[in-house]
């Protein structure tokens, strides 16, 4: 039972010297007489002694205020019952690879949600939803959910980028059962991991692409084992080129094409498994740093584009575009623009003019007055407003230099101070958008990722068998009131009785 | 309510077999009352100054001797039931009223169905309530109703003043016999009445109804004690001493109701028991017809 207000319940302490006072100061009770004449009314006349009991009515009286008073605080029977639970179990093609024991991903989900589900109450509300179509597939108690699982068999979808919906998700309990667990899981869901954990490797097996001219590939390893790669032409599949690549390396890689090969294929060479595709893909078929920056920009800038290492990334390979200059347009606003020096893309810089950045870029947002000193326009929100990664760059550029600018124009001791902090924040920014810049234009390459490996993280994470079960609270504050109102009724039947 | 439906099957179903059907007046004498008639008895001589209308013509014409007939005057059983209405007779917790008006009300139909008549009185009354009288067996529900209606509301002023009336009522006179319905309480104004009515040939029959907490009442706790007839107030505050008290007191009254009643040849019979009311009642009746 809980109370809804128990402070409420300090006042049956007001009960007591209520109590007291009907025991000790109220009068004797009236009765009727048919006549006085035989009471010997000549005795002496004694002190009425007080009473030490309490009348029957007065107990009847003090029970209904106890009654009024539990029922102001609310009172309500707690009865569990059991949270309903929705289940959703990984169909994608991931899970119909076998293990080192031959039984599949989703035999093995049946296993460990029989189990988990053996220690469930049998009138548990079931729900049993399957990823990725998002659909339900039964409804009902556990044994029907047990039985529905069994009928169940890995589907050929990969996985989708989006997750489930909070309206898929449901309010009560979630289970998600797979091989890897979903970004955007809701704290509340329980993840039950199954497969074994995978190697996280470079992410596919073989790519295949059209042949250019000219092939400038940049691969690199973002998983935790060394791979191996080999580059094959098409046809022939003679092995062009072998790469080795440990944790974290990144090699750029120049090949002169024979014209005679249609089309280029990379190959995981170390013993890729054999999982269908249902994870995502990062490849960069281009070997040459999108932006560099000349010794000829202010001593400001120049050193914010050293702090990243990573701005020339590629090596020896001279860089897409060359900033080599900054100019301040003639405006009274502070704006100001990059120049692009010509590199080795320079057919390419040398159709960028001004004009063109003036187009391009979104100059009224750079105007300093709109945005706080450290308010840098958020790179990838570049990426997306602008047409082109040239054009990004820019501005991006162009923002950096506006607020150098804007700091020396401030004059202020205290901005001067944190013009490295500045520098940093504005190098960072750079950095993520030319390497969103670079994975645009791989995604646009004409890739067949047919044979791409799933990276796959295994992550094993204890369920909790918390909150299976739910209280609910049923008032009866309004019976307990009902008692007393008749408790009273009977307190001054009680007394009406005596009085006769 | 205080008589059931089937009040006057269950009355008649009593063995009232006590009660004379007609009562025996004097013999020459003309009853003027209503229901009175006449029954041969036997001849004698004619004297100067009988009623030459009771000639017997037909002895005459055969010995040519005058002879009169005498006739019994047959009258109507008439008797009086007084019912006490003074506020204590509401308490009990039946109420010794509906005790009485049941036994009243018996009294009468038991008397209807025998072709005598009863006159039940209240006594101690407001004026609008007037005495119910019945004299043939199917106004017994008429009665039945109006008695619902009456209340024991007096006080001992009144009740003295209607005594005083009943008195003084032509029907008394005619009464063979008067039940008297009360408590008794105030035995000496009772006393004066009781003689009073005796005095005008109706036999005094005393029913004197208590309730069992009157007789012996129970007193654990000190009580404010509230006089039902006159709201006089008097707390008990020592309630072993107050027992003792009323409980002799009680009883010296009872012993000289009874004294009193033999002295003067009053039938009286004391009813507690609400149950044993009507045998009761019935008993009492036989025993003073066989009488």
């Amino acid at each position: 039972m809980s109370l809804a207000q128990p402070s409420l319940l300090w006042l049956l302490l007001v009960l007591a010297p209520l109590a007291w006072w009907l025991a000790t100061g109220a009068k004797p009770p009236l009765r009727r007489a048919p006549s006085l004449a035989f009471w010997p009314r000549e005795l002496p006349a004694t002190p009425t002694p007080r009473r030490r009991r309490l009348p029957f009515h007065a107990w009847l009286a003090l029970l209904a205020a106890a009654l009024a008073i539990a029922a102001l605080s609310g009172p309500s029977l707690v009865r569990e019952r059991p949270l309903p639970l929705r289940l959703w179990l990984d169909r994608s093609a991931s899970m119909g690879a076998r293990g080192s024991g031959g039984a599949t991903r989703l035999d093995e989900a049946r296993a460990q949600l029989a189990r988990a589900l053996a220690d469930e109450p049998a009138e548990t509300p079931c729900e049993l939803w399957c990823w990725p179509l998002a659909e339900r597939i039964e409804s009902g108690d556990v044994a029907a959910i047990l039985r529905a699982l069994e009928r169940l068999d890995a589907s050929r979808f990969v996985g989708a980028e989006e997750g489930p919906t909070s309206s898929e998700l449901g309010a009560g309990r979630l289970w998600w059962v797979g091989d890897r667990e979903p970004e955007d899981l809701p704290p509340r869901a329980a993840f039950l991991a199954v497969g074994e954990p995978l190697r996280r490797n470079a992410g596919w097996v073989s790519a295949s692409f059209t042949a250019p001219r000219e092939l400038w590939l940049v691969v690199a390893c973002t998983g935790t084992e060394r791979v191996e790669l080999e580059l094959r032409n098409e046809p022939g599949a003679r092995a062009l080129e072998t790469l080795a690549l440990e944790p974290g390396a990144r090699r750029a890689l120049r090949l002169e094409v024979d014209p005679t090969w249609s089309s280029l294929r990379l190959v995981a060479a170390n013993g890729a498994d054999q999982l269908p595709l249902d994870d995502e893909l990062n490849l960069a078929l281009d070997a040459r740093p999108l932006a560099a920056v000349s010794r000829d920009l202010p001593a400001a800038l120049q050193r914010a584009f050293a702090a990243d290492e990573r701005l020339a990334f590629g090596g020896e390979q001279p860089p897409e575009l060359l900033i080599d200059g900054a100019f301040l347009p003639r405006s009274d606003d502070p704006r100001c623009a990059l120049r692009f020096g010509a590199g080795a893309g320079a057919a390419a810089v040398e159709d960028l003019r001004w004009e063109d950045l003036e187009r391009d870029a979104l100059w009224h947002r750079l105007a300093p007055a709109a945005w706080p000193l450290r308010g840098i326009v958020e790179g990838r929100a570049i990426a997306r407003a602008t047409p082109s990664a040239r054009s990004a760059i820019a501005l991006v550029g162009a923002e950096l230099h506006c607020a150098l600018d804007a700091v020396e124009l401030a004059q202020s001791s205290a901005a001067r101070a944190e013009l490295p902090l500045l520098c940093a924040l504005l190098v960072d920014e750079l950095r993520s958008l030319l390497r969103d810049a670079q994975l645009d234009r791989a995604r646009s390459a004409p890739l067949d990722l047919g044979e791409t490996k799933a990276s796959v993280r295994g992550v094993a994470r204890a369920e909790t068998r918390e909150g299976r079960r739910a209280l609910e609270q049923r008032p009866f504050g309004r019976w307990l009131a009902l008692a007393a109102a008749l408790a009273w009724l009977a307190a001054c039947a009680a007394r009406g009785h005596r009085a006769l | 309510m205080r008589f059931a439906p089937d009040f006057v099957d269950r009355v008649l179903a009593l063995p009232w077999s006590a009660l004379p059907k007609r009562g025996a007046g004097a013999i020459g004498e003309r009853a003027g009352a209503k229901g009175a008639g006449l029954e041969f008895e036997e001849h004698r001589a004619y004297r100067p100054g009988d009623d030459p209308t009771r000639l017997d013509w037909q002895i005459y014409a055969r010995s040519r001797k005058p002879f009169v007939k005498l006739q019994r005057v047959l009258e109507a059983q008439r008797e009086l039931v007084v019912v006490d209405l003074s506020a204590s007779m509401a308490f009990g917790a039946e109420p010794k009223l509906d005790r009485a008006l049941r036994l009243a009300a018996a009294l009468a139909i038991a008397l209807a169905a025998r072709g005598a008549s009863a006159e039940i009185v209240p006594l101690g009354a407001p004026a609008s309530l007037a005495p119910e009288r019945l004299e043939r067996l199917v106004a017994a529900r008429e009665l039945i109703a109006a008695l619902e209606r009456w209340s024991a509301a007096g006080d001992e002023a009144a009740l003295e003043r209607a005594r005083l009336r009943l008195l003084e009522r032509r029907s008394v006179a005619r009464s063979s016999r008067a039940w008297i319905l009360s408590d008794f309480y105030a035995l000496g104004e009772w006393a004066q009445f009781l003689e009073a009515l005796r005095s005008r040939s109706a036999r005094p029959c005393l029913l004197r109804i208590l309730d069992a907490e009157e007789r012996s009442p129970t007193l654990a706790e000190p009580v404010e004690w509230i006089d039902a007839e006159t709201g006089e107030r008097w707390v008990a505050s020592d309630p072993a001493a107050a027992r003792a008290g009323y409980a002799e007191r009680f009883a010296a009254h009872a012993e000289r109701l009874r004294g009193f009643a033999e002295r003067h040849g009053f039938p009286l019979r004391e009813l507690v028991e609400p149950a044993q009311d009507l045998p009761e009642l019935v008993r009492f009746e036989r025993a003073r017809g066989a009488r």
